[in-house]
């Protein structure tokens, strides 16, 4: 006995199996399958899955995406490092820890960030992507660093060693006799 | 509202550099102690209700007699010189006081008070020269130097009447009495002899002069009025064995002569109603007294007394004679010298310089600066006025409780073998166990009270507080005596002792290197260690070979490489060093002349002179000089700007600043010189003023500045503060220095001086910087102001940084700098005297206390002042109005709060885990 079509529909997730009864029973009435099918049936060509290749190329660029998001805040965090001016307080204090502390996190979890669009094709393209993803991350602490010179924490200036530079000795003994 | 605006703008902005003192702590960190100055008996006038002084220090003041406090006093420098200077009383209750001017000692400064309220009935200022003589009779009678000799009205100080001696006479004093006014003086030819001038008219009464002593060339003369007649006694000079009387009151006077039973050194003779009473002291410093009667023109010796250990004095109508332990009184009449009584009392030992007396009490006087009033029951109040005339001050630093007693153990405990050190240490901390319920309590005090005061120091001990305010200032008198007071107990006296160098006077003190010894050294080389701390004399010395004739002039204390030297500096440029050992290597000395500056240098046990640093012309003078305190400490090397660059101060530890003015063109000048090599370092100039050089330039050194003053009436009336901040070079970030030695020899840039100058309106009369234990604070300008008053001026204030005629750029406002503006208010803020009137303060001494906030002030000349400073805040101690009740409730609210919602989330998580509860 031939294998009821039901069952072949159950068991079989190939689009063969799907499409084959498509032909074997009418379609249910108003069900127009050119309007739903028609951008790809238009000029008559069979529905098909993706690639192994064109999915590796959708998973390299979704990737992309993922890296290049960082870049996307980067002027909004500048912009608001600049305008929240120098000045010690609680708003931009949180916000340069912010700066520092969010890149470090998605630094430290870039493999599982990344793992989902990873695979043995596309190892050396999303290393890329990670590299890109790092150095934007870095590129926000970078504006951080830049927010704490501005408040003035970055020993940078010559007033920031005074502490450490020792009176000169004197050779010679003077005395005043009042 | 746009003042308003500003007003308050510009009080936020100097909120910051102005702090005063809190209400709550006048009066408790701070005291003071009024003075009068030195006594002399000519100058006091005993009453029952008053003790009316007109003291060696131009202080005119009433004492209660019947405690010894001040009634009231004024100080008199502007308006009246104690030399010549006579006080009499007015009426029964007016005082009369006439004086020359200290400006123009040609006019006499006269001026009537009540002695109960001290208020100025009237003054007058009166042309014709000092005054010789006063006499009161209703109206006031009085002699000037210059031949003049003038009524006044007792009521209204106007002048009555003015007659002018003829030529050739010198003014010898005047009495009023009974209508007429007889006006001795003295003729180059005739003798001593007197004028008779009509009181009413001040006519000339009769065209005579009446010579009473021929032969009285030059005499000493003394004038006795009031009580009985008015009596003239002279005595020829060199004469120590008579005494010739004369009685004012006969209407033709006849001399007497007296001749005592015993040659006399002095005498005070004092007329009662039948006659005179003599109180001589003799060659060999026993007194006596003797009695004479007058009758049908002669006099007649009545009674005596026994030559006797003792100094006598006649009171009104009574003898009274003062020996070491009691008083004797003795009746006068005119038949003998009768004895009344004898008290025993505990005067002070020091001798006896005067005594004077009224008909119940005596007022006297010893060498030690002490003034005891007694009556003939024992003695009344005493008063130390030793304390006016200061050589010197030094702060002593007392140990801490318990220290003393662990040091020489914790020392032993390092070196023994462990085993004995350790048993040692248990030993100690079991007595210490002794101390333990004491310790508790005392806590529990202080901690529940918050305050550190709160638990009191014994007076008589000897130990410190806990923030170190407690010291000893040991002061030097120029009687030879030392004082120490106590700061924490509002001056109180903790040890005295007289007479310390044996009739030498001091010339200074100093802190030897053990922490409670100090070096008394005296004019002619007498050395005395004393523990300053009890006042005990450990040890009396000459200086060895002390040249003869020579005198010390100063003492100096240094330390080099960690050894304290202590040495005395002498008129023959000697130096003597007092420690033992001297120093190894070359020391540079450095001392002012008059109008120089003399550089010596140390070595090989000789003193060579070195250089000499003259001023540009002959006319200036050298009014003060001032170096930086050696033992000030330096914290930062630079000074961080608003843009957190550096400026490198300049620190050259052999900066002396030589303050000199020029009484011939009113000018000021300031010189800025290394004193190792003499060279000069900065100038100024201030040759467009009107200096005030009688009050000469005061100048202190801070760390890497300098602040100098002087009144000057033009461009702008005042004082004239000037600030020059010294620094390494005016461009930022730049330090020669760095990473080598200094030497005064090699050829370093000059400083770069920046220098700002501001008005203060009132005169300032010394300057000091304040010191920190460490450096940290701040340093502060202590200045004394003839207001009577203390100020405290801010350095941050009186800084050379501040922008000029624009408002600060933000990196300026980030160093606190303010606009410029010249004038330094004499804000109520500033003064750290408050309500008390500190007078004749000429000197101020500064000490760090334990903490590093706090500073200790004291100011002495005549009054005595101390206060604790902060100039930057009491950062490291908590607020007297800290409420440290609510912190321990709330943290105890804490606690139950802790113990009842603990077991609560505890049981909350496990029902979680267990599923039981979302």
């Amino acid at each position: 006995m031939a294998t009821p079509v039901w069952l072949t529909s159950y068991t079989e997730l190939s689009s063969n199996a799907v499409k084959k009864p498509s032909a074997s029973y009418p379609d249910p009435p108003a069900f127009n399958k050119e309007i739903i099918l028609n951008t790809k049936t238009k000029h008559g060509k069979e529905i098909l899955g993706p690639t192994p290749e064109e999915r590796d190329t959708l998973k390299v660029k979704k990737a992309w995406e993922i890296a290049l998001a960082p870049s996307k805040s980067l002027p909004m965090n500048a912009i608001m490092s600049y305008f929240s001016g120098s000045s010690l307080q609680i708003f931009s204090l949180t916000m340069t820890f912010m700066l520092f502390s969010n890149p470090v996190k998605a630094i430290a979890n870039v493999g599982p960030t990344f793992a989902r669009y990873e695979s043995d094709s596309t190892f050396s393209r999303i290393l890329q992507t990670k590299l890109v993803f790092i150095a934007l991350q870095l590129a926000t602490m970078a504006v951080g660093v830049w927010k704490m010179g501005s408040m003035g924490v970055l020993p940078t200036k010559r007033s920031d060693w005074l502490a450490w530079e020792s009176e000169t000795l004197v050779l010679e003994k003077g005395v005043f006799v009042s | 509202m746009h003042v308003r605006l500003l007003s308050l703008l510009l009080t936020l902005t100097f909120a910051t550099l102005v702090c005063g003192l809190f209400a709550d702590e006048a009066f408790v960190v701070d005291w003071h102690v009024a003075s009068i100055g030195s006594i002399d008996p000519s100058r006091a006038i005993l009453s029952p209700d008053s003790v009316a002084v007109f003291s060696d220090s131009s202080v005119l003041a009433s004492l209660d007699p019947g405690n010894g406090t001040v009634r009231w006093r004024y100080f008199l420098r502007e308006s009246a010189v104690p030399r010549p200077s006579l006080l009499l009383k007015l009426d029964s209750s007016a005082i009369l006081l006439a004086a020359a001017t200290p400006a123009d000692a040609a006019i006499t400064h006269i001026a009537a008070w009540i002695e109960d309220s001290g208020y100025l009935i009237w003054e007058a200022y009166l042309t014709g020269g000092a005054p010789v003589g006063v006499s009161v009779a209703g109206d006031v009678y009085i002699l000037q130097s210059g031949g003049k000799v003038r009524r006044v009205s007792h009521l209204t100080g106007s002048e009555v009447w003015e007659y002018s001696l003829p030529e050739g006479h010198s003014p010898v004093d005047i009495v009023a009495s009974k209508g007429k006014v007889l006006i001795i003086t003295r003729k180059q030819d005739s003798g001593l002899g007197y004028f008779t001038v009509n009181a009413e008219s001040g006519e000339m009464a009769s065209d005579r002069f009446v010579v009473v002593d021929k032969n009285a060339a030059a005499v000493s003369f003394s004038k006795s009025e009031g009580y009985g007649a008015d009596i003239l006694s002279w005595t020829a000079p060199g004469e120590t064995s008579t005494i010739m009387v004369a009685n004012l009151s006969d209407t033709t006077p006849s001399v007497h002569t007296i001749t005592p039973k015993h040659l006399y050194a002095s005498f005070s003779l004092a007329s009662t109603s039948t006659g005179v009473v003599v109180a001589f002291t003799g060659l060999d410093g026993k007194s006596w007294a003797e009695s004479y009667s007058s009758s049908r023109g002669k006099l007649t010796l009545v009674g005596s007394t026994d030559p006797t250990e003792s100094a006598s004095a006649v009171g009104a109508g009574k003898l009274f004679e003062i020996s070491k332990g009691s008083i004797s009184s003795f009746t006068l009449d005119s038949v003998d010298v009768n004895a009344e009584g004898t008290t025993e009392v505990s005067f002070p030992s020091s001798p006896i310089e005067f005594v004077t007396c009224s008909s119940s009490a005596c007022l006297v006087g010893y060498q030690n600066g002490e003034y005891v009033f007694s009556s003939t029951t024992g003695v009344t109040w005493t008063r130390d006025e030793s304390v006016t005339n200061v050589v010197s001050a030094i702060f002593m630093e007392l140990e801490e409780e318990g220290q003393t007693a662990s040091l020489g153990e914790v020392l032993f405990e390092e070196n023994a073998a462990p085993l004995q050190a350790y048993i040692h240490r248990v030993k100690r901390h079991w007595n210490a166990l002794a101390g333990l319920p004491q310790y508790l309590i005392s806590f529990f005090h202080r901690f529940l009270s918050g305050d550190y005061d709160a638990v009191p120091i014994d007076p008589n001990s000897t130990v410190s507080d806990t923030f170190g305010f407690r010291k000893f200032i040991v002061l030097a008198t120029t009687q030879g005596g030392l004082r120490a007071l106590d700061t924490a107990h509002a001056g109180a006296l903790a040890w005295k002792v007289d007479d310390v160098l044996q009739s030498d006077t001091i010339v200074g003190i100093v802190r030897s290197d053990a922490k409670d010894r100090l070096f008394v050294v005296g004019a002619f080389g007498s050395v005395a260690y004393v523990n300053g701390v009890t006042g005990k004399i450990i040890a009396l010395s000459k200086i060895a070979q002390f040249g003869l004739g020579d005198k010390v002039e100063s003492v100096i204390t240094f330390t080099d490489d960690g050894v304290q030297y202590v040495a005395a500096w002498t008129a023959h440029a000697q130096l003597h060093f007092l420690s033992g050992s001297t120093p190894s290597k070359p020391v540079y000395f450095s001392k002012a002349t008059e109008s120089a500056i003399v550089g010596f240098i140390y070595k090989e046990d000789r003193l060579i002179h070195t250089w000499k640093f003259t001023l540009p012309t002959s006319s200036y003078r050298i009014t003060s000089v001032a170096s930086r305190d050696p033992d000030d400490t330096t914290v930062s090397v630079g000074r961080v700007l608003g843009d957190r660059s550096v400026l490198y101060k300049y620190l050259n530890p052999h900066i002396l600043a030589v303050a000199a003015v020029d009484d011939a063109t009113k000018s000021a000048a300031l010189f800025l010189i290394d004193d190792v090599t003499g060279r000069l370092l900065y100038s100024s100039f201030h040759d467009d003023e009107v200096v005030d050089t009688a009050a000469g330039v005061k100048v202190v050194v801070g760390e890497h500045w300098v602040v100098y003053s002087y009144w000057s009436e033009l461009a702008t009336r005042g004082e004239k503060l000037v600030v020059l901040d010294l620094y390494e070079s005016d461009i930022r970030n730049v330090r020669w220095s760095e990473g080598q030695n200094f030497s005064s020899f090699a050829d370093t840039p000059l400083p770069f001086v920046q220098g700002r100058g501001y008005l203060f309106p009132e005169h300032i009369t010394s300057l000091a910087v304040s010191r920190s234990r460490f450096g940290i604070t701040n340093r502060d300008i202590i200045a004394t102001l003839d207001t009577a008053q203390v100020a405290l001026l801010r350095k941050r204030l009186l800084d050379a940084r501040r922008p000029i005629n624009r408002e600060p750029t933000n990196d300026e406002k980030e160093e606190g700098l303010v606009k410029y503006d010249a004038l330094i208010g004499n804000d109520k803020r500033f003064i750290v005297s408050h309500v008390y009137k500190v007078i004749g303060t000429e000197k101020t001494v500064c000490s760090p206390a334990h903490l590093e906030s706090t500073v200790l002030v004291f100011s002495y000349g005549l009054d005595l002042f101390f206060t604790r400073i902060t100039p930057s805040q009491p950062f490291d101690l908590l607020s007297k109005s800290f409420n440290k009740g609510q912190l321990l409730l709330t943290i105890f609210a804490l606690l139950v709060a802790v113990r009842f919602t603990g077991p609560m989330v505890r049981r909350k998580q496990l029902n979680m885990r267990w599923g039981t509860q979302k």
